[in-house]
């Protein structure tokens, strides 16, 4: 007993750790802006004599045909696609496990071991596109990173401590998985669990330490030399927790998507029933893990574009407002077809419970209001246009439709796709159960009040964003979220208080879904994978010709900005090498459970010497 | 086998229209200001344009003023009678800045935004002490700072009392007195990067030329179109008439688009070859 409080405590504090890191604080962002960031650190004088170099056209070495930018661009995102992957997984295998243990479910358990089976060759992808992409940096661009390690160097050590201390207790956890699963031992796999996640976090935060100061340098003077020996103050620049948040909650979406992709195509492979309805759950319960953790990834985004704007307001117009904002429709164009796909599964998913057939009626309504708002956020608001267009729309905005291209539109379009996804989870999660308590149509009632209620507080909000400035416009973006935050988390406990005790109207029969269904789940993982290459652009281009925002400029040939077209090719290029290598993982996942048959002859030999016996 | 060819064609069709949906939308490639921009000794009038170039953020690598002191937007403080106002300021009890004068004040606004922030306009919780103003020194040179502070002098009709650079202060990026100093940007030599250097493909297309814009009108056969524009006028004069004063006439079904001043910018040399070279294409 004593024990298990320890493992308890080791377990509680270890959480604890992690969740520092991903706790906004505000008041640094005020010290931090742009052009007050140097002065306001209150730090005794550095020691550090080094300023950022100043560099010209001929200080970036030429490998050959090699084109720099392309080379580093594609590595790091090849090495982010894996690290992302091998963040995440470590993430939800522990939430899976410890369902497993709270529900006392085996399938968990097995889900939990079969995830960490297929993503065991990842870890070594991801340690080896690392090495491919220091390799990049060292050799085209040596000065840039010789100065930020120059300014970092005391978290490269405990990064190369979290990595070692990350493959060590990666293999202890998966290999003791069977030595270590009932009882008090259980626990201890979990704190393995926990172990594995703090290392794996340690190497996220450390590295958005450095990528947040490229973008929000702080702690250094105007021609970059240190203002301080304090590497606390380098690390915590204003782009760091957002950042944090932000790659948090996205690896496990991306994480799920690529595991819920797995489970498909095991799915439509699978030939026997038991094995269907396996993967049937296993694409289930990751596309949930998906779903659930994109809902809250546009609200941590908004936190992001928040702090840009807080940090330097040329940064953030760039991003929203000029050369980018097309990309913004493209995110769009994606953010809808995730949506729509992870709805049409639920949808799908209905089919195979018992009792889903009162909603389905609804299912049209739902897929018209995500249909309208997916519409909306992505009409843009000023398009380029020829000179025949713009006449016969009489001038360079579409009075009707150019209204809808700003943020009060786009923020009522993001929070009702929100709404109404959850509502579709919402109905799913209830569809075979029949509640017995006593106030189910008043609780009913209620539920759709409050619905209603907010959805109509979403609308009007936007509407309202119309008719005063900008800065009120973005904060009243901030009610629109908390009445969809609020709808989901009172309706769940409504909803979940309902059901004590309610009547099943049958099992829900896992592996009977069509085979149509899971291409949405490998549209979910092409489209998380891609639009992650396509988010980091964005938030990488937004820093325009520097290394280091403001501080360190980038002279290369490479130091322009390139047309969409350019960038979407290396974005599409890195997710093909991507998804091969992760076909590549998971083949050989498989390989490791294949048995050749004995041959004739050593069957024959031990067949003989089984008589002898 | 099958199942995976399936997988593979599904992924590969996605993957294509991600990926051709966007090359279906305006392609810009975005170049960075010049390394080392060498200027020569400038107008006042040259001067003050470079300084509204600023402004409404049409030099490389700063997006410029207007994209905050828009009176639309109201993000930050509209710009308007800047040379009373900058005066009126330094009266405010709560400036504690260190300018004497509006120049000084001008200047110590761009430089150090927090010195004095206009009531309103501050970060939040700040009590209007911290300007969220960028720190526009990392984009601007003094020189160009300079420029910035005659334009806002002159646009409400103050007096300038900057000077612009005169050529004497030295060769190179030296930033003495008003501004750097040393010869003009090299001269375009062919009509191709007379075409690249103003931005001409932006909005025009010529097929020897280059440029495939899709704003304004065709000048692939402007030599034989541009005779029959304007009636007793060749097509020679209409070209030259046509950059030096676009607002002239606006070729039916067009919008007029074309800034004026173009012609300012280019050397003699560059405007003669442009408009031979069009008045040639025929």
């Amino acid at each position: 007993m004593r024990k298990k409080g320890l493992v308890t405590g080791v377990l509680i504090f270890l959480i604890f750790l992690l969740l520092i890191p991903l706790i906004p604080l505000s008041n640094e962002t005020v010290l931090a802006q742009e052009g007050h960031s140097v002065t306001s650190v209150e730090e005794a004088p550095s020691k550090a004599t080094f300023e950022a170099p100043k560099l010209k056209p001929g200080d970036y070495p030429q490998l050959g045909w090699v084109k720099s930018r392309e080379a580093v661009w594609v590595a790091a995102q090849v090495h982010l696609f894996f690290g992302a992957f091998v963040l995440a997984v470590p993430i939800f295998v522990l939430v899976i496990e410890g369902l497993g243990i709270f529900t006392k479910d085996e399938r968990y358990d097995h889900i939990a071991h079969e995830i960490m089976k297929v993503s065991m060759t990842a870890f070594s992808l991801t340690a080896l596109t690392g090495g491919l992409l220091t390799f990049a940096l060292l050799t085209l661009y040596p000065d840039f990173i010789k100065y930020l390690m120059r300014i970092f160097q005391p978290t490269v050590i405990f990064y190369i401590l979290a990595f070692i201390g990350e493959a060590i207790v990666c293999y202890t956890y998966y290999y003791s998985w069977d030595a270590l699963r009932y009882g008090t031992k259980k626990w201890i796999h979990l704190t393995l669990g926990l172990l594995l996640n703090t290392f794996g976090m340690t190497i996220l935060f450390i590295a958005d330490a450095w990528t947040g100061f490229m973008m929000t340098p702080v702690g250094v003077d105007a021609a970059g030399a240190p203002i301080t020996d304090n590497i606390w103050v380098f690390i915590r620049n204003p782009f760091w927790i957002p950042l944090n948040l932000h790659r948090f909650i996205a690896n496990i979406a991306f994480g799920g998507a690529i595991v819920g992709a797995y489970a498909g195509y095991k799915f439509l492979s699978s030939t026997t029933p038991e094995e269907k309805a396996r993967y049937d759950w296993m694409g289930y319960t990751s596309n949930f893990i998906a779903i659930a953790a994109l809902l809250p990834l546009p609200f941590a985004g908004y936190i992001l574009m928040a702090e840009i704007y807080a940090y330097s307001q040329q940064m953030g117009i760039t991003a929203m407002g000029g050369i980018f904002a097309w990309l913004f429709i493209v995110q769009a164009t994606l953010i809808g077809s995730v949506f729509l796909g992870a709805n049409y599964y639920l949808w799908c998913g209905m089919g195979r419970i018992s009792g889903a057939e009162r909603y389905t009626p609804v299912i049209k309504y739902i897929a018209g209001v995500i249909v309208l708002a997916f519409l909306v956020w992505l009409t843009p608001h000023t398009i380029v246009m020829t000179a025949i267009e713009m006449k016969k729309i009489g001038g360079s905005h579409a009075a009707l439709l150019s209204p809808l291209g700003i943020m009060p539109a786009k923020n009522t379009a993001a929070n009702t796709m929100i709404l109404f996804t959850f509502l579709s989870f919402f109905l799913y999660r209830r569809a075979n159960k029949m509640p017995t308590v006593g106030w189910v149509g008043a609780g009913t009632v209620v539920m759709k009040v409050f619905f209603a209620v907010a959805w109509v507080n979403i609308i009007f909000l936007g509407i309202y964003g119309y008719l005063v400035p900008t800065a009120f416009k973005v904060r009243a973006s901030v009610p629109q979220v908390l009445s969809t935050l609020s709808v989901a988390l009172i309706l769940l406990i409504l909803d979940v208080i309902m059901h004590r005790k309610a009547r099943t109207l049958g099992p829900i029969q896992w592996g009977k879904m069509s085979p149509r269904s899971q291409y949405a789940l490998f549209l979910l993982a092409i489209s998380f994978t891609w639009l992650m290459a396509l988010m980091g652009y964005i938030r990488s281009g937004i820093r325009q010709h520097w290394h280091v925002y403001t501080i360190m400029r980038d002279a290369s040939p490479d130091a322009y900005t390139p047309p969409i077209g350019h960038a979407v090719l290396v974005a599409t290029t890195a997710t093909v090498i991507f998804m091969v290598l992760v076909i590549f993982c998971f083949w050989i996942a498989q390989l490791s459970t294949v048995k050749q048959e004995p041959l004739p002859e050593i069957a024959g030999a031990s067949g003989s010497r089984e008589e002898e016996r | 086998m099958k199942t995976f060819i399936k997988v593979i064609v599904f992924s590969a069709v996605i993957l294509s229209v991600y990926t051709i949906f966007p090359m279906t939308l305006p392609q810009q490639r975005s170049e960075p200001p010049p390394l080392e921009e060498k200027v020569g000794a400038l107008t006042m009038d040259k001067f003050i344009d470079i300084g509204k170039d600023i402004f409404e953020g049409k030099r490389g690598g700063f997006g410029g003023c207007i994209l905050c002191h828009d009176p639309k937007l109201r993000r930050a403080p509209e710009l308007v009678n800047m040379h009373a106002t900058s005066e009126d300021r330094l009266k405010d009890p709560r400036y504690k800045g260190k300018a004497k004068k509006g120049e000084e004040y001008l200047r110590e606004s761009m430089m150090e935004p927090s010195a004095f922030v206009v009531a309103g306009f501050g970060v939040a919780g700040s009590n209007d002490t911290k300007s969220p103003m960028l720190e526009i020194k990392k984009y601007l040179k003094p020189w160009e700072i300079n420029a910035a502070i005659a334009f806002l002098q002159s646009k409400d009709g103050g007096e300038v009392t900057v000077q612009p650079p005169t050529g004497d202060e030295g060769g190179g990026e030296k930033e003495a007195g008003a501004g750097a100093v040393a010869a003009p940007p090299a001269p375009a030599r062919t009509p191709q990067e007379f075409f690249q250097k103003y931005g001409c493909g932006a909005c025009h297309k010529h097929e020897k030329g280059g440029i495939a814009g899709a704003l304004a009108p065709d000048l692939t056969h402007i030599g034989s179109s541009g005779a029959k524009r304007r009636p007793g006028m060749s097509a020679r004069d209409y070209i030259r008439e046509s950059i030096l004063n676009p607002t002239a006439f606006i070729v039916p079904g067009m919008p007029p688009i074309m800034p004026p001043g173009f012609g300012d910018r280019m050397t003699a040399g560059e405007f003669e070859m442009a408009v031979a070279f069009l008045a040639d294409s025929k």
